[in-house]
């Protein structure tokens, strides 16, 4: 029943339907992509990976580097080795498609690879003692109608990035892949293969737990 | 519903997906709540700071680098990778490698006598091949095949084939120097001489000895007379022949002995030099035919020859013609009769024997059923060298030439 389920939710967010789910078109835009690019794979891309086409692999990875990228950061709070990482993910990507059955949209796919890859890459035991994370990775938008000055903006920056990779991973990538990468709560937990109820759960602990660390900047 | 129960709700609250009686409930409690009205708010502003948060870019040419190495490695580019990089690693341990396999191969190289021996005998046989066609294209050969002389002891054709050459210097003396000829008989004897070689050290430098040269200068004519003496030459104990093979080379010539050319060596010798038994008998049934006499006339004639006044032998010296017989067949210094068991088994020991005293077997020829091996000695570890053939077999000594030179050559027969 509950593949049942799975399967029903993620022909919905095939047809388009996660991004209604998640509150609309906005934070989709946002990374510059089409609804229809993010809910939906490129049309074709999926058969053309599958039949070993050069030029859908770059298409593929053109289209998604971003976001992989993007969640590999700020994960491990270093742009060095989420490139690593990315770039690790594309290839397995590139290894497995023939064996990607289709019941997840690519994407989900691909993000569920990226998650992966990740946690596995913070547990790793050489990781814990070597990295050091980067300070000025995450940056703010100037769209809000009277924006902080710049020393104070910078150091909101690094306290927002000091406070999200201060919390535990498994909420860290939650509210990575919802606040930060705009994945609708299914998305996520297909991507984590987890139920949708563990994955608000976990968001709200981490918003609360950052609404704390955060007291000073919030009004 | 308390405070803690309304904050539960704040996600859902903030996605406006509470159920309508809840969404109900919770807005009574934040009217009366301020505490909770300002945790909302506080947590509504940590979503909108988390939504203002930008996007990470990958960075300039990342795709390109994904798409490169997503893309198989032709076979030869992942060779030459895993066999030249990293450079600081793998070209120094290359490069040591060789090193240590040269290394390995020269000292291989000169632990094992038979290699060195094998490289010398490599090094002996493009001279014979060089000296062969020099013998076909000497004028001295044409002459020599000119209408048969009749075998008469007591005038040889080769006094007449020679007469100009009488009138040459009768120096020819034969010592180390070698003796006057034309120009062509140094080119001839060319590719005899290994340069680099110092006297003595080896079979090659046996070959240029100078016992040979005189002997180089004798006409065909000559030397076809007298080749089905060889194995009467050979035969060590045939005393005419012997007489004039151990003659010292560098003791000047005497008017009642055999002339220098002759002692330098006769044709005969030739065949015992060659690298094995076949080529003796090859040389042996080509000649035998052009002569055209019995064997017992050819032995008389020759004879005769070697009876003849050292005018006439020094006829031979002038004509450049490169004797091939005569320039590979230098006398032996000893001769002996070496009595063993087992024959074979002794001429196998003699090889490392003369090895081990800087010596070397440069020939080995069947004379009469036995085997006799000519190898080459220094002077001074020639007496040690006898000594030590006593473990092989029993020595019998049958000449000696009175002055030994710094290289012996030593004929064994193994009997």
């Amino acid at each position: 029943m509950q593949r049942l389920c799975n399967g029903a939710l993620f022909l919905w967010l095939a047809l388009g339907g996660g991004v209604e789910a998640y509150g609309g078109v906005s934070t989709h835009a946002r990374y510059g992509l089409t609804v229809r690019e993010t809910s939906r794979d490129p049309a074709g891309l999926v058969e053309r990976l599958r039949a070993g086409e050069p030029r859908a692999f770059e298409e593929l990875v053109r289209a998604y580097q971003h976001r992989v990228f993007g969640i590999a950061v700020r994960m491990l709070g270093s742009r060095a080795e989420a490139e690593e990482i990315a770039q690790e993910v594309f290839v397995r990507v590139h290894r497995s498609v023939a064996r990607f059955r289709g019941d997840a949209a690519l994407s989900t796919w691909l993000y569920a690879i990226t998650s992966r890859v990740c946690l596995d890459r913070l547990g790793a035991a050489e990781r814990k003692v070597a990295r050091e994370g980067d300070d000025a990775l995450l940056a703010l938008r100037d769209d809000q109608p009277d924006p902080p000055a710049t020393l104070e903006r910078k150091e909101l920056e690094r306290a927002l990035h000091q406070a999200i990779a201060g919390l535990p991973d498994e909420r860290r990538l939650v509210v990575v892949l919802r606040d930060l990468e705009g994945l609708s709560y299914d998305e996520i937990a297909a991507a984590l293969d987890i139920e949708v109820g563990t994955v608000k759960s976990r968001l709200h602990r981490a918003r609360m737990e950052l609404k704390d660390r955060l007291e000073k900047w919030l009004p | 519903m308390t405070c803690a129960d309304v904050r539960e709700t704040f996600l859902d609250l903030q996605d406006g997906t509470l159920a309508p009686d809840e969404h109900r409930a919770v807005d009574e409690h934040l009217s009366t709540c301020a505490a909770c009205r300002r945790e909302l708010d506080r947590y509504r502003a940590t979503v909108s700071l988390l939504g203002r948060v930008d996007r990470a870019r990958a960075p300039v040419g990342f795709a390109d680098r994904v798409v490169g190495a997503a893309r198989p490695v032709p076979w030869h580019r992942r060779v030459t990778r895993q066999l030249l990089f990293p450079l600081p690693v793998k070209l120094p341990a290359e490069a040591a490698a060789i090193v240590l396999v040269a290394i390995g191969v020269v000292y291989v190289f000169q632990k094992t006598p038979e290699l060195q021996h094998a490289a010398r005998i490599e090094t002996l046989r493009p001279e014979r091949e060089v000296l062969t066609p020099s013998i076909a294209t000497a004028p001295v050969t044409r002459s020599a095949d000119a209408p048969g002389p009749p075998p008469a002891p007591a005038a040889p054709p080769t006094s007449s084939s020679s007469a100009p050459v009488r009138s040459a210097p009768p120096a020819a003396p034969p010592s180390a120097v070698p003796p006057p000829t034309t120009g062509a008989a140094p080119s001839a004897e060319a590719p005899l001489r290994p340069p680099a070689e110092s006297p003595g050290t080896s079979a090659g430098k046996v070959d240029t000895a100078p016992a040979q040269k005189p002997a180089k200068s004798e006409t065909s004519a000559a030397r076809e007379r007298r080749e089905p003496e060889s194995a009467t030459h050979d035969d060590l104990s045939g005393a005419a022949s012997r007489q004039q093979a151990v003659a010292p080379a560098d003791v000047p010539p005497r008017p009642d002995t055999a002339p220098p050319a002759r002692r330098a060596e006769p044709p005969a010798a030739e065949p015992s030099r060659a690298p094995g038994p076949d080529l003796a008998k090859d040389a042996r049934e080509q000649r035998a035919p052009r002569s055209g006499a019995p064997p017992d006339e050819e032995l008389t004639r020759r004879r005769g020859d070697l009876s003849a006044p050292p005018s006439e032998a020094v006829q031979g010296v002038a004509p450049p013609a490169p004797s091939r017989l005569a320039a590979k067949a230098p006398a032996p210094d000893v001769t002996g009769r070496l009595s063993a068991r087992d024959p074979r088994e002794a001429e196998r020991a003699i090889r490392p024997l003369a090895s081990r005293h800087g010596g070397a077997v440069v020939a080995r020829h069947i004379e009469g059923g036995t085997v006799v091996i000519e190898l080459t000695l220094p002077r001074n570890t020639y007496r040690r060298f006898i000594a030590d053939l006593a473990s092989v077999g029993s020595w019998r000594p049958e000449h000696e030439r009175g002055d030994l030179p710094d290289q012996i050559r030593l004929a064994i027969r193994v009997e």
